[in-house]
């Protein structure tokens, strides 16, 4: 899947840095990754995996004091790090567009939905007719079928329920028909009927050409709509691969942990859970070696080989699945 | 509704809460009627807006209801005596989503814990060794006795107020949401340790949460709230298994699967109800978006008539829907409930 057309996106050692108070704090340390034309890409991970970070620095958003450098990224044939600030907001919201999980914070309280949208089909594509901007707009509402557009445009964000705000965000997000949708917690917010929603909207979204960036601490969404997922931990991706070859055969002792995590929802409920000892590291204070060492029960399992503590695992990260593990094999062998 | 209320603690009839004008307010709960019985984990699940807070709320003392009565070990406690209420106070506990709100900023958690120890009328002698068991029994280090919450991440934040309210030796745990905010790996060790406490202390809890599988983990029975009425009330293989509430059944088969390669189209998923949509003054909330009433022909009857919450004959499952005998036939298809 990777080898064969042109990624539409195509990263390579990308990292964020946060020089605060002379001290430099690495949210994201060295992420790789390239994402097809069409596809849904989970990205994975808990506070402070840096996941979110991931998405604002591909929107070249990260806010300052944060640095962001890359060895490349290239979407759709261009360098987006060489573009000028006002080429690269020509690309955001056109191109490749942003929705987040809060869509109500991210709207103007006193203007309508209506504004909301045309608003950015007035500042890209300079179109000035009323006619075509409701046009467009109600066009726009069909697509994120969100029932009685006509009557929808004319209230303001805070009269829609959180489901109906979402659909807007995300009519917000594709009405210039972007390439890429980077999609930061989208339905974590959201009621699970709701949820279910606008997750078929997603899928729908992508099956019409565009590809999406799924990020989210939700393994379960994944399974719904993903072709394949990131799993990132302490500013790093720590395994990679399709969503059915990870679900079936994890090879990250963290993956492992986070898949155990999910509760079951039919027959009878676990006496225990298999939690992951610990908490999530901070960015000022990542472990030595694999990030995951101190939490890991493999690395307890295997006598605590020094290597865990000292080594970063360099995965082969050209393979199809792979993950960040010293001890990988011996794990999906346990 | 049985009136078996043997060894309940909570017996609540008729509750009812309106926000606002009496008449013309928002009824947040509109008549439930249940029971909490000892030892037991209730599960009260619902999405926004079905009341289930306010239910929770309402048990603990923080929110006065509307009408209806509660009675705690047998007392109503609207006519509690300032000795009764005190008791009250100390017997029924709460632990809040947010553990971040919830603890005081300024105050160490010695300072936090020492005074539901210095209530429950610990000898002052042995109450540096109360503190010290407290925070092991949730799992702390006691070095941190003297750390201000801000240096305590989410996860330990929410073990904090779970001591906290074991100070004083509950015997009730009203927990809204406890572990929606945290990390996934975080959530699991609060629930191990909230099964460890209610074994080890016997406690009664009633789990508020929008959460379907941590329902399922943690409940000995459920109730499922929609728009203010409890819709149906079973034990968790009643509700997760044997559903007979066509909500329920929308709500478990909106859930996201935990494997890849589903189908992912739920038809009988309806959208949601738009925000201030009127509550139906006769008839049952849900027909609005329920797939039951349209398989049948969308009978008049659930505009009209007001389903009762009704046991059938399966030990006290309870479901109010007046086509609740059809459900599980017509259930065959979104049946992903009780499937293999």
């Amino acid at each position: 899947m990777t080898t064969s057309s042109t990624p539409l996106l195509r990263v390579e050692d990308l990292t964020v840095d946060f020089h605060v108070r002379g001290s430099r704090v690495r949210a994201a340390d060295h992420v790789s990754l390239s994402i097809e034309p069409g596809e849904i890409v989970g990205v994975v991970g808990e506070s402070a995996s840096g996941k979110s970070t991931l998405g604002l620095a591909l929107m070249r958003m990260v806010p300052p004091p944060g640095r962001v450098s890359a060895s490349r990224i290239e979407f759709d044939g261009r360098d987006l790090l060489s573009l000028t600030d006002a080429e690269m907001r020509k690309i955001r919201g056109h191109e490749i567009s942003l929705v987040v999980q809060d869509a109500l914070s991210t709207m103007n309280p006193v203007t309508t939905v209506r504004e909301q949208i045309v608003q950015v089909v007035r500042d890209h594509e300079g179109i000035r007719s009323r006619r075509l901007l409701e046009e467009r707009a109600v066009q726009a509402l069909r697509d994120v079928q969100l029932p009685d557009a006509e009557a929808n445009l004319r209230r303001y964000p805070h009269e829609l329920s959180g489901g109906m705000q979402q659909r807007v965000a995300i009519a917000q997000g594709i009405i210039l028909g972007p390439k890429l949708i980077i999609a930061d917690e989208p339905t974590t917010a959201l009621d699970v009927t709701v949820q279910a929603g606008i997750l078929a909207l997603l899928k729908q979204i992508s099956d019409g050409g565009a590809s999406i960036i799924f990020i989210t601490h939700d393994l379960s969404t994944v399974a719904e709509i993903c072709d394949r997922v990131l799993v990132m931990y302490a500013g790093r991706i720590v395994e990679s691969g399709t969503v059915a070859e990870v679900f079936a055969d994890p090879q990250h002792p963290y993956t492992r942990g986070l898949l155990a995590s999910l509760l079951p929802l039919e027959g009878p409920p676990p006496e225990r859970l298999d939690a992951i000892p610990g908490q999530p590291p901070r960015p000022e204070s990542w472990p030595s070696g694999c990030r995951f060492h101190p939490r890991c029960d493999l690395w307890r399992a295997l006598g605590e080989p020094e290597n865990c503590r000292t080594e970063d695992p360099r995965p082969d990260e050209t393979a199809p699945h792979w993950a960040a593990c010293h001890y990988a094999r011996e794990g999906a062998a346990r | 509704m049985s009136d078996d209320t043997g060894d309940a603690v909570f017996v609540v009839r008729d509750l009812v809460k309106v926000f606002g004008h009496r008449s013309k307010g928002h009824r947040a709960v509109d008549g439930v009627s249940f029971e909490v019985y000892r030892g037991e984990t209730l599960g009260v699940v619902g999405e926004s807006g079905s009341g289930k807070t306010t239910v929770g709320r309402i048990l603990v003392g923080f929110e006065r209801a509307t009408s209806g009565e509660i009675s705690f070990e047998g007392r109503p406690t609207a006519h509690l005596t300032r000795r009764e209420r005190t008791m009250f106070r100390r017997k029924v506990q709460m632990v809040f989503q947010n553990p971040f709100a919830s603890l005081n900023p300024l105050r160490t958690v010695r300072s936090t814990l020492s005074d539901g120890i210095a209530r429950s009328g610990i000898p002052r002698a042995r109450r540096e060794q109360a503190l010290v068991e407290l925070m092991q029994q949730v799992g702390l280090n006691e070095t941190m006795l003297d750390r201000y919450p801000h240096e305590f991440s989410g996860g330990q934040r929410q073990r904090l107020v779970l001591a906290r309210a074991l100070t004083v030796s509950p015997e009730v745990l009203i927990a809204d949401e406890p572990v929606s905010a945290l990390d996934v790996s975080i959530q699991a060790q609060v629930l191990n340790l909230l099964n460890d406490l209610k074994a080890q202390l016997g406690l009664t809890i009633v789990f508020v949460t929008h959460d379907l599988r941590v329902v399922n983990f943690f409940s000995d029975r459920i109730a499922v709230m929609y728009m203010g009425r409890l819709v149906e009330l079973g034990t968790r293989e009643q509700i997760m298994e044997r559903s007979r509430h066509p909500y329920t059944r929308m709500l478990l088969s909106a859930a996201p699967h935990t494997e890849p390669g589903h189908d992912i189209a739920r038809p009988w998923v309806r959208q949601e109800p738009t925000v201030g949509s009127a509550q139906t003054a006769s008839g049952c909330t849900f027909a609005p978006r329920c797939w039951v009433r349209q398989a049948l022909g969308n009978p008049e009857r659930c505009l009209t008539e007001q389903p009762e919450l009704r046991a059938n004959t399966d030990g006290g499952h309870a479901a109010a829907c007046h086509f609740d005998a059809e459900v599980p036939s017509l259930a065959a298809a979104p049946a992903r409930v009780g499937a293999p």
